[in-house]
């Protein structure tokens, strides 16, 4: 866990944008990588090193449809996200009632 | 000690929030199949054309039918229409695979099928010999009823209140203007049916504002 308590696979900007799109799919969807990189913008090796660090997690799974490589988020990876939404919420409460009681004092 | 890279280093848990935020409205928008632009390409269709087929026969003693120039334009706008459903459909789901798409390419294929069905029954219809009148009433009513249909399966399979509310009221449509003559099922198919298309247009722009 990082400092903040918030998972380091997922929190850094290109990976957490890409969990986000693919959890934007229904459960046993996939996209393919082509269709993934020109939503996000990244280079190709940028694309493939933030994946491969999210699939060493078990968080993003590739296959391969109509000959062309897929992308798709795991339920670990979901499972994942869902802890990482609550953390940061809970993380972004808890900052918000220590600025409050700071700024009361 | 774990070393941190340069991406992370500011990435605090407020940027976070932002970046979840605003990709989560992005990836929104991108896997949008914008129901309201498809809905309003088929009511323009459904109002425009068989407008112009009600104004052309709506004098007509005995009915004899709309001109072929007039099905010529009603043909161009439904295939307007057509294309517009297709391109936002596809800039939304090209690249993806799995349940989902196999879903809605089965619903795509059902519509084909249902719509050239249809009209080929009608076409059956007055090649049996029946008359105009009824040939004109038949072809309106059964491309409602399919439409309908169709729509509300779509709501059952893809989810969406507006699409189930907008085949019931097509399929009900549908009822009525078989009870009709050709010329009040020209304008039921226009008024009624371009008009619940447009309908369900603003109430899924208004919908998908609401959302946001």
């Amino acid at each position: 866990m990082s400092g903040d308590g918030l998972d380091p696979v997922i929190h850094a900007p290109a990976r957490l944008r890409i969990v986000v799109t693919l959890a934007a799919l229904g459960e046993g969807d996939t996209l393919t990588f082509a269709r993934l990189q020109k939503h996000l913008g990244l280079t190709a090796g940028n694309l493939i090193t933030h994946l491969r660090k999210l699939g060493e997690a078990g968080y993003t799974e590739s296959g391969k449809a109509a000959g062309t490589t897929t992308v798709r988020l795991t339920d670990t990876g979901r499972a994942a996200f869902a802890r990482y939404r609550l953390s940061l919420t809970a993380l972004l409460a808890g900052q918000q009632d220590l600025a409050g009681v700071e700024s009361s004092t | 000690m774990t070393v941190s890279r340069p991406e992370d280093e500011f990435f605090d848990p407020a940027s976070a929030a932002r970046v979840l935020g605003g990709e989560g409205e992005r990836v929104r928008a991108a896997f949008d199949v914008r129901v309201a632009d498809q809905f309003a390409a088929w009511g323009v269709a459904w109002l425009v054309g068989l407008g112009l087929v009600w104004f052309q026969v709506r004098d007509q003693i005995p009915y004899r039918g709309p001109s072929t120039a007039v099905i010529v334009v009603l043909a161009v706008l439904m295939a307007a229409a057509l294309v517009v459903t297709v391109d936002r459909v596809h800039r939304a789901t090209v690249g993806m695979h799995g349940g989902t798409a196999r879903r809605g390419r089965s619903y795509g294929v059902a519509w084909g099928c249902g719509v050239v069905a249809g009209l080929l029954m009608v076409v059956g219809a007055a090649r049996s010999g029946a008359p105009p009148t009824v040939v004109g009433t038949l072809v309106v009513s059964s491309q409602l009823l399919i439409a309908g249909v169709l729509y509300a399966c779509g709501a059952a399979v893809f989810g969406g209140r507006t699409k189930l509310g907008l085949g019931c009221w097509l399929i009900l449509l549908a009822v009525v203007a078989a009870f009709c003559d050709p010329v009040v099922a020209a304008a039921l198919g226009a008024l009624g049916g371009g008009g619940g298309f447009l309908a369900a247009a603003a109430v899924s722009v208004r919908s998908s504002r609401r959302t946001r």
